[in-house]
């Protein structure tokens, strides 16, 4: 269905994305450790939970890169930025617990389709003409966050890069849980969010229109194709965004102590891979080298098909 | 223990422009770019903010000082940025999340971003095109082909064989 193009290109996208990230990020590391640096004596001891999310709030680098980091690039770029991209699912997982911790561990298609690499077709990494030329692309996918699934499909009518840009896996991801809950799809890498999306809407439609009485099929149809239209709240869209609750905070906090790391950010360290070791504490993973904290394994780029792969990538931080 | 002594409770602000801008330092740490800097003890004197021209930066201050007057009550919160923002064109609310992305003022950028999406909501795609001025970059081919995947996704309504 012309997404193998789509796909390589994407691929495409995200090899080129890894590259010019990984040095901003690394400069914004290096400075981000500095002021850090000198924030975190020893003496200052409890770093208060209102500390801690300062720091990540500051770390939140502009626009969540978690975005992009999400898919493909976390592995690479992952280092100190622990915290700030370390989002997601935790708070929506706080809320709907055990169900979808499969669910979760879906990775991205994205994230084979970016080490498969090399596509033919490329797209544009902006738009080039008009207004938007002068907003970055990653402000761009901030601000695609806030359409429905209606408008996003729109976008991806209207030019290359925001078809693109349009079928990030977060966006319909999110879309996809506020409409249906989180519920893990069987199989995960057999389609991306979107189509994932696109499928259960699909089936959504036809179950209502098969069921319903026949005098209220025109009634049913609107009411279904209102769903379509749903844009997430700005409490919604701000799911990247970790929240430790208090507990599991102190649980980690207490540890590192232990261990005797501190809150200051390490840098030139990736977590992933080969390169560490990690301590799960509740949901999250801390790495044994650095303190830094992962909520998921995919979010260090992991592929992981069931809970055992995810296991047996676990034994890396 | 960082800088709390002495801190000065007007900062100046300097956007690229070279215009001056004071502003009350409880209302300017929206900003956690600015509150590193205060944190870090480097506000003393001028903040310049290179990134920030004078006209976005006024309107970044008026933001700031508006907000940070309300109580903690985010529904009136909410109705001011509502209403702040009610009266922006398109070139301001770019600059606006430019500014607000490099000011790392999460709140504004999360409604601008919104105000924005909110422009292109419900709209058709040439809508989009004309509106934003951006050219349609598909070959017709690739046009057709995009049309068809979605076409097939949110018109496939047609169920009527069963029923």
């Amino acid at each position: 269905m012309a997404s193998d193009d789509e796909d390589e290109s994407l691929a495409h996208f995200l090899e080129s994305e890894v590259l010019s990230e990984l040095s901003d990020q690394e400069e914004e590391n290096k400075s981000e450790e500095e002021k850090y640096g000198k924030r975190s004596r020893p003496e200052e001891g409890e770093l208060s939970e209102q500390e801690e999310k300062e720091q990540q709030e500051a770390k939140k680098i502009r626009i969540e890169k978690g975005k992009i980091s999400d898919e493909g690039l976390s592995r690479a770029v992952r280092s100190s930025s622990s915290l700030s991209s370390v989002e997601l699912e935790l708070e929506v997982e706080a809320v709907q617990s055990p169900l979808k911790r499969k669910g979760i561990i879906v990775i991205s298609n994205n994230n084979d389709n970016a080490r498969v690499g090399s596509g033919s077709r490329q797209f544009p990494k902006r738009i080039e003409t008009g207004m938007f030329s002068q907003i970055p692309p990653e402000l761009l996918f901030h601000i695609l966050k806030f359409l429905s699934s209606e408008d996003l499909v729109s976008c991806s009518l209207v030019c290359r890069f925001l078809s693109f840009a349009a079928a990030d896996e977060s966006l319909w991801r999110r879309l996809y849980c506020m409409r249906w809950g989180i519920m893990p799809p069987k199989s995960p890498r057999e389609s991306a969010w979107k189509k994932l999306y696109i499928k259960r809407d699909e089936e959504d439609m036809s179950e209502f229109v098969r069921t319903c009485p026949s005098e209220f099929k025109e009634y049913y149809i609107q009411m279904q194709m209102a769903k379509r239209s749903q844009t997430p709240l700005p409490s919604q869209v701000n799911d990247d965004r970790i929240i430790l609750d208090k507990t599991l905070a102190d649980q980690v906090y207490m540890w590192k102590s232990s261990k005797g790391l501190t809150d200051t950010m390490v840098v030139n360290h990736a977590c992933s891979g080969e390169s560490c070791t990690y301590y799960q504490i509740g949901d999250v993973f801390v790495c044994e080298k650095t303190g830094n904290v992962h909520a998921r394994a995919y979010l260090l780029g992991y592929n992981c098909d069931d809970e055992k792969e995810l296991e047996a990538a676990l034994r890396f931080c | 223990m960082a800088a709390e002594t002495g801190t000065p409770t007007t900062l100046t602000l300097k956007s690229n422009d070279d215009e001056l801008f004071s502003v009350a330092e409880s209302a300017a740490i929206l900003s956690v770019t600015i509150r590193n800097m205060v944190e870090d003890g480097c506000a003393g004197g001028v903040i310049p903010l290179d990134n920030v021209d004078g006209k976005t930066l006024a309107s970044v201050i008026t933001y700031m000082n508006g907000i940070s007057a309300i109580p903690a009550d985010e529904e009136k919160k909410k109705s001011y940025r509502d209403k702040f923002l009610s009266d922006k064109d398109f070139e301001t609310l770019a600059d606006m999340v430019l500014a607000a992305n490099y000011l790392n003022m999460s709140c504004l950028m999360d409604a601008v971003s919104a105000k924005i999406a909110q422009v292109m909501e419900k709209k058709s795609v040439g809508w989009v095109r004309r509106k934003f001025g951006i050219e349609n970059d598909y070959t017709p081919e690739e046009e057709a082909a995009v049309k068809e995947e979605h076409k097939w996704t949110f018109e496939g309504v047609e169920t009527d064989d069963d029923n």
